[in-house]
């Protein structure tokens, strides 16, 4: 696969803002953005995103410094995206969904006095200032608000000027950080430079194919790296994106419908997405076939969901990317053919270009074709670190002897993986999902695996609780494919039949639906603290 | 009590626990008050208590915009069904 050739940059460095600068060089007119059946066009992101940094620099925006964004995804947000890097600064996305005890807590973590947001924050605003916030200044409110911060609407940004302002930024520098939950339940900054975010772009687009007549979609929130894909990927190749309003994730059918109407010709989702709309039916009436590329990540592939959607999509290429936030994607397994029923699981497929990974047992001595390890990655998009967590970049960026004994900095992913005979990589989980249940080692997510082979479990969930002696436990929650009856005896025997007795789990309850996290993955955890502590939140009949 | 009102009912007492009056005309879907889980509920509640079947495909933002517009969803499916 060639490399592509990256574009003329007027100085030495090259940014994530260059990418808009030179689409709107070359093409101003062509569409950057859609949303709602409006468009952006790369002309007019510049100028707004320009005008945007002018504002924030007045402000006394310095380079380095961050600025929050707590805005639905829209024209505004990726305006507010480029606006803010273009000012030398570092993006942060919030999560409008997250308790004000968490916003409060990136806030303060990482010094965002200054914010882009929209009148409907307008409580949460206030209930952080309560929370003793100091939030200095908040561009895209109107001014007229008794409001503790200096507001600034877009129509007072739109009198900046529209061209860039000249910043010594520079490609080592941070673009954005983007938190996300630790196994404590701590969130960490998770910190990248232009350098490494450009480099996710690049690979994106050589090895996608990534062209000015593709229609990417933009499913993800921007807090998710899924969205870096869609923006930086998209404008690196001059394409246009679709950013999906937040309720199409909730309807499948208008989703398909909207993947559709806007000629989508590459779809990047977490497996959520592909789940619902693999339901039966959902796809009735709707012609998908606009997609050329069907890209997911965030979470393993149930397989009898992947087949139909495969199914439905002859002409697409699907395909598994993997990578955790601190790294980019660094490996992908492009499915070659419609995976068997009985498969377990997708293969995460080999490292892309210029990504060296090893895999090592717990001694750190590296493991061959069929043993188990731990996934350690070496890349040009790997983060510069986790924001002042100088703990956790100790235990996550490993010293490896490279050539001539200069240590290499690998991240240590925290995912289990073998290698197998064809080359690939297996994904066997995460780490902290392997639990020892009376003595013997139990990978949570095979279990659920297996229970995702029946035909009438729709979804899965499993969860490790300690018996009364003490000894952890798997439990299961699932949810049937919608109309169908199954007993929990039915689904019970069925996991006795592939898996060791004590994988088989403990409990199984079948419920209509599980929390899940912003980002669409299921809340195992939640599902697992509310079966501590005796509660469920959700109606259904637990055998 | 009409079918928007039983529907708008629904909503507030047996999705939200009471925690809201929800107008008949209310934007459900479009503000975030009804998650993907509610969404699900609805439906079982519509197909249980108007005695229609929801297809899939019928499962939309349109649709399920407010309790006006699930009232029609479940009075069309109800008249396609007598035919």
């Amino acid at each position: 696969m060639s490399r592509a050739t990256p574009p003329s940059s007027g100085s030495m460095t090259y940014l994530l803002t260059h990418l808009i600068e030179q689409a709107a060089e070359v093409d101003p007119a062509h569409p950057a953005l859609r949303h709602r059946g409006q468009t952006l066009t790369y002309g007019e992101l510049l100028e707004r995103a320009s005008a945007l940094a002018h504002a924030l620099i007045e402000e006394g925006v310095a380079p380095g410094d961050r600025v929050g964004i707590l805005l639905q995804k829209s024209f505004d947000s990726a305006i507010a995206l480029y606006g803010i890097m273009a000012a030398g600064a570092v993006y942060v996305p919030l999560d409008p969904g997250s308790p004000v005890s968490r916003l409060a807590f990136v806030l303060r973590d990482c010094g965002i006095t200054r914010l882009v947001s929209e009148e409907r924050f307008l409580p949460t605003l206030s209930a952080l200032g309560e929370a003793g916030v100091r939030i200095d200044t908040v561009y895209g409110i109107d001014d007229d608000q008794d409001a503790p911060f200096t507001a600034i609407p877009w129509r007072e940004v739109a009198t900046r000027p529209s061209t860039p302002p000249q910043i010594p930024t520079t490609e080592q520098d941070l673009c954005y950080i983007l938190y996300t939950s630790g196994s404590t339940g701590t969130p960490k900054g998770i910190m990248h430079t232009h350098r490494s975010a450009l480099a996710w772009a690049e690979v994106t687009v050589a090895e996608y194919g990534l062209s000015s007549s593709d229609i990417i979609s933009n499913y993800a929130p921007l807090h998710f790296d899924l969205s870096t894909l869609d923006y930086f990927g998209g404008a690196r190749a001059r394409a246009t994106t679709v950013i999906i309003p937040e309720e199409y994730t909730r309807f499948p059918a208008s989703l398909a419908s909207l993947i559709a109407d806007e000629r989508m010709t590459v779809f990047y989702t977490v497996p959520l997405a592909l789940v619902r709309l693999a339901a039966p039916g959902t796809l009735d009436g709707r012609d998908l076939s606009s997609l050329r590329l069907v890209l997911f990540g965030g979470e393993p592939m149930p397989i009898k969901h992947l087949r139909h959607m495969m199914l439905s999509l002859p002409d697409a290429q699907f395909v598994n990317v993997y990578g955790p936030t601190e790294t980019n994607g660094c490996t992908h397994y492009r499915v070659p053919a419609v995976p068997d029923e009985r498969d377990l699981g997708l293969p995460i497929g080999r490292p892309y270009p210029n990504v060296t990974v090893m895999v090592v047992d717990s001694d750190g001595a590296p493991v061959g074709v069929g043993g188990k390890g731990e996934l350690l990655v070496r890349a040009p998009t790997l983060m510069r670190g986790y924001w002042a967590r100088p703990d956790l970049n100790e235990k996550s960026l490993v010293d490896v002897p490279g050539v001539g004994g200069r240590p290499d900095v690998y991240h240590a992913t925290g995912d289990l993986v073998s290698p197998t005979e064809e080359g690939n990589l297996a994904f066997l989980g995460r780490r902290d999902r392997q639990i020892k249940a009376r003595g013997n080692r139990v990978e949570l997510d095979e279990v659920e695996a297996v229970l995702l082979e029946h035909p009438l479990v729709h979804e899965a969930a499993v969860y490790a609780l300690a018996d009364a002696e003490g000894s952890l436990q798997p439990h299961a929650e699932v949810i049937l494919i919608p109309g169908s009856e199954a007993s929990v005896k039915d689904i019970r025997t069925h996991a006795a039949r592939a898996l060791p007795s004590y994988a088989v789990p403990a409990s199984i309850a079948v419920r209509d639906g599980f929390p899940r996290t912003s980002t669409g993955k299921i809340d195992r955890l939640r599902l697992q603290t509310d079966a501590q502590a005796g509660r469920s939140t959700m109606a259904g009949a637990t055998v | 009590m009409s079918t928007q009102q039983s529907i708008a009912q629904f909503i507030s007492t047996g999705l939200l626990d009471g925690g809201r009056e929800i107008g008949i005309d209310d934007e459900v879907v479009l503000d975030g008050t009804i998650d993907s889980l509610g969404v699900t509920r609805l439906i079982d509640y519509l197909e249980k208590e108007f005695g229609v079947a929801i297809a899939p495909h019928d499962v939309t933002i349109e649709n399920f915009r407010s309790a006006t517009t699930m009232a029609a969803l479940v009075e069309s499916r109800q008249t396609a069904e007598s035919v």
